[in-house]
């Protein structure tokens, strides 16, 4: 379907155009979205392509920060900065992992496995290691044999 | 008045004060859709790098003032749902978008400086107008034209 170009495009064109009908032409969305890791809740957006038909998922094609959030204002941190591997990266963990004691790699274990082996650990590390007075009589419940590593900046305001 | 001065003042003077009109002053949510400086209708928008992503602004089509606009926004109605709003790009011009409403079927292309930080976006804007005929023959309205009529 030929339609007239506007006046002067030959002179300001130089080369030979694409025409419309060339263009793979494909459509795309912006979606807001939370970052799923901290309690911060940066903002992101959400690329996906599809056409919006039903029973279709769309693809995530790209996550990158918000630049209306109020709290990141566009800049996560290195953990949502990594949210787009976490849906695409084909490296990505499916599963949980575990390293016995003394082995040089991991293997998978199922989420029941794992939370119930974590439970039986907590609960014995803690039973082992419980403090419940310090010594001059106060009561302070502390539990010395586990620490934690991970986690964002403070927050917490 | 020098005769020049005084046609151009009698010309100009009508629609200054009818862009003036249309100003909505300065805002800081985003959502200004006309230029806080003269009034008039953004041309183009622009994604400048910020972050690992990007702010968008919009450039007016007679002062070319930059000024920064919300994402997922309709310049025309004000539209902010997700499911209504998207973009159109082609892989053979990658840095210009076309940002379209589906509510009122208007259209406004974007060049996205991420992609490449040497578009200039008035020009980019102009150069790609394949894209213009791809949305007009696929019931988009733009919603300025450019200085070749598109």
């Amino acid at each position: 379907m030929a339609r007239p170009l506007p006046p002067f495009s030959d002179l300001i064109f130089s080369q030979p155009t694409l025409s419309s009908g060339e263009l793979k032409i494909a459509r795309a969305k912006e979606t807001r979205s939370t970052c799923a890791y901290c309690a911060a809740g940066c903002g992101v957006l959400i690329y996906t392509i599809g056409d919006g038909a039903k029973n279709v998922t769309p693809q995530v094609i790209h996550v990158e920060g918000d630049p209306d959030h109020p709290t990141n204002r566009d800049t996560p941190c290195p953990k949502g900065a990594s949210l787009e591997q976490d849906i695409l990266n084909p490296r990505r963990l499916l599963t949980p992992q575990v390293r016995r004691p003394g082995a040089t790699d991991w293997q998978d274990i199922s989420w029941d496995d794992a939370l119930s082996e974590i439970a039986r650990w907590t609960k014995k590390t803690r039973d082992a290691t419980f403090i419940e007075k310090d010594s001059s009589g106060h009561t302070v419940n502390r539990c010395e044999g586990i620490s934690f590593i991970g986690g964002c900046t403070a927050i917490e305001w | 008045m020098l005769t020049e001065r005084y046609l151009a003042w009698l010309f100009l003077q009508p629609h200054a004060e009818c862009l003036a009109g249309r100003r909505r002053g300065v805002s800081s949510d985003g959502k200004l859709t006309r230029c806080p400086s003269c009034g008039s209708n953004p041309l183009v928008g622009v994604l400048r790098p910020e972050g690992d992503g990007a702010r968008k602004s919009l450039i007016c089509m007679l002062c070319a003032h930059e000024w920064a606009f919300r994402r997922i926004y309709c310049p025309s109605c004000g539209e902010e749902r997700e499911s209504h709003m998207a973009f159109y790009s082609a892989p053979e011009i990658p840095h210009v978008r076309v940002d379209v409403c589906d509510t009122c079927h208007t259209y406004l292309k974007s060049v996205d400086l991420t992609k490449t930080g040497l578009a200039v976006p008035v020009v980019d804007e102009l150069a790609a107008l394949p894209l213009d005929l791809w949305a007009r023959e696929n019931g988009y309205q733009k919603l300025q034209m450019n200085v070749v009529g598109m």
